[in-house]
């Protein structure tokens, strides 16, 4: 039996069932990803894992003991969650992360000792005296992840780790989370909506549509056959593999490469690697034009709009660019580039909009 | 008595009063808030909204029924509190008891739930959730304070009908200035006014600068 489990698990809030029966068992050391477009139930699911949300039917149990009202602090106290929106206490980013250990009344020395060992990883330590709430999105999530770190948990739950991060912040949230799980043995759960981040950073995976598990097990058996239609399909995620090979300096930013994708496509992007990569670009990272637009962004590809979509106020164009590339615009600017089916556009996107993997 | 030891008298037994009144209905109206602003029940709402209602009621209406209350003939006459600084006090309290309890429950209401599960989800019990969610809304209960204190020391109506404006007894400032304007002492009547506001900035001053202090010792 798993670590955490949810057995014929649902949850309601009024008419809405948020999660519709579901079964997941978390394997004790693993990093398992609960993956999903919005509205799919994720973080109802990780929050009733994570004990701050009570099923309307079915069982939650961890280490082989049902969880109820009663002992779900036990849980609690075992298993801290990292909030998609990074919510800090309005005190200093030390008192922030040693908050959990002075609630287990830890030693004040063991606390300092162990707040900075934690800071240190997450690069904060300069900023151990700032008010939290002052610091960058980024910075906030650091503070977050440490919060729930410094208690040496065997479990974690994370919603949506790099959501709305800069590429540096997101390499060090995954980075952390990639160690935690490698060098200490921590079992990791993590919500995201981000595909490409559950393929290279779990082993396992649930997909979730309505509330329901759609699909479970390891990462490559879900995704070996399905990655690119799920991707298009559920995510309207541009993921592509390809070579990367140098052309620019090393930056702290990464260097710049160019990367030949599929079918002879090439795009320059930052990266802090080169050879075999996976890339991807978000749909609305890029900017659609009639004409070709000459600016600072270093990718510039001429193609045909082949697919028109509408999902809520948004628009989504597949281009061919001799791939398939999907971008979102809104309907204002559809109706203002008079955008049809067939019409030659360019797609212009900045190399530090793609991201390399 | 010389007019300067007199004013002195009216003002500290105006802070007095006020302060005492201020104290009475944080000790009341904070639980009662806390309550509010953090459990869910069945007609909470309904409760909030009363409490909201009842921050507009007229100080001389109040002021009317409890002369009727606490007169001798009255149901309650037998506390013996009318035309005493108790009485005084007493009024005050029920006049800003609201005032307490709907800004610390609406401040409490304010604070992002998030920081409830937050604190939940490092460890906290409920009873320490909730004092995180507390510590959060200090601020806000502070200036519940301040507005409680302000309002019952700025207030005419009670302490004119339940004090009865005795000198030496139960005189406080805003029965003083309305006494000095229908005699005619304008001057003096706006000298008492200077002083009552003058107060009134420094209190709210002085609970302004407790805030970060006690926001810090919160955090000890």
């Amino acid at each position: 039996m798993g670590i955490v489990n949810l057995r014929d698990v649902t949850v309601e809030f009024g008419d809405v069932k948020a999660l519709d029966s579901i079964d997941i068992e978390i394997r004790s050391g693993e990093m398992f990803s609960v993956i999903g477009s919005n509205g799919a139930g994720k973080t109802t699911a990780l929050r009733v894992m994570a004990g701050l949300l009570s099923p309307t039917a079915g069982s939650v149990y961890f280490r082989d003991e049902l969880m109820d009202d009663s002992n779900r602090q036990i849980l609690r106290r075992n298993a801290p969650m990292v909030f998609q929106k990074p919510i800090l206490f309005n005190t200093t980013v030390f008192k922030n992360v040693a908050y959990g250990l002075r609630i287990r009344r830890v030693a004040e020395d063991e606390i300092r000792k162990r707040v900075l060992e934690v800071l240190k990883i997450v690069q904060l330590t300069d900023l151990q005296d700032r008010l939290g709430r002052n610091l960058s999105g980024g910075e906030q999530r650091r503070v977050t992840l440490a919060m729930a770190m410094v208690l040496d948990t065997q479990l974690l739950f994370v919603d949506e780790p790099t959501a709305y991060l800069d590429n540096e912040s997101a390499e060090i949230v995954e980075s952390t989370l990639q160690n935690l799980n490698s060098d200490s043995g921590t079992t990791i759960v993590m919500v995201t909506h981000n595909i490409l981040q559950a393929q290279v950073l779990a082993n396992r995976a649930a997909m979730m549509k309505h509330g329901r598990i759609q699909k479970m097990g390891t990462v490559s058996e879900i995704f070996r056959t399905e990655l690119n239609s799920l991707l298009r399909k559920e995510f309207r995620t541009n993921t592509y593999t390809g070579t990367a090979k140098a052309i620019g300096e090393s930056t702290p930013e990464g260097m710049l490469v160019q990367i030949e994708l599929d079918k002879g496509v090439e795009i320059d992007a930052l990266s802090r690697r080169d050879g075999s990569v996976t890339v991807m670009i978000p749909p609305d990272d890029i900017i659609v034009s009639r004409g070709e637009v000459f600016s600072s962004a270093r990718n510039s590809l001429k193609g045909k709009i082949v697919k028109i979509e509408e999902q809520n106020s948004s628009v989504y164009l597949s281009v061919d660019v001799g791939l398939i590339l999907t971008v979102q615009i809104t309907e204002r600017s559809r109706e203002h580039l008079n955008l049809n089916l067939n019409d030659d556009v360019f797609v212009t996107f900045k190399a530090s909009s793609v991201r390399v993997l | 008595m010389t007019v300067e030891s007199e004013l002195i008298q009216i003002t500290l037994r105006s802070l007095f009063i006020s302060g005492t009144a201020a104290l009475f209905a944080s000790a009341i109206g904070l639980p009662i808030g806390l309550i509010l602003g953090l459990k869910r029940f069945k007609g909470r709402q309904a409760i909030i909204g009363i409490f909201n209602s009842l921050i507009g009621i007229p100080t001389v209406a109040l002021g009317l029924l409890l002369y009727l209350l606490f007169s001798n003939s009255g149901p309650m006459g037998f506390l013996h509190v009318l035309y005493t600084p108790m009485g005084i006090i007493i009024g005050q309290t029920i006049l800003i008891l609201p005032i307490m309890i709907s800004v610390s429950t609406e401040t409490l209401l304010g604070v992002d739930e998030s920081i409830r599960y937050l604190a939940l989800t490092m460890g906290a019990d409920e009873q320490g959730a909730a004092f995180s969610v507390v510590r959060e809304s200090s601020g806000g209960i502070l200036l519940a304070i301040s507005a409680s204190f302000s309002r019952a020391i700025a207030e005419l109506g009670v302490a004119l009908m339940i004090g009865g404006n005795i000198r030496g007894i139960t005189r406080v400032l805003t029965t003083s200035i309305a006494l000095e304007t229908t005699r005619g002492e304008i001057a003096l009547g706006l000298g008492l006014t200077v002083i009552l506001i003058t107060l009134i900035l420094l209190v709210n001053a002085g609970l302004g600068l407790l805030k970060k202090r006690v926001q810090w010792w919160l955090w000890e």
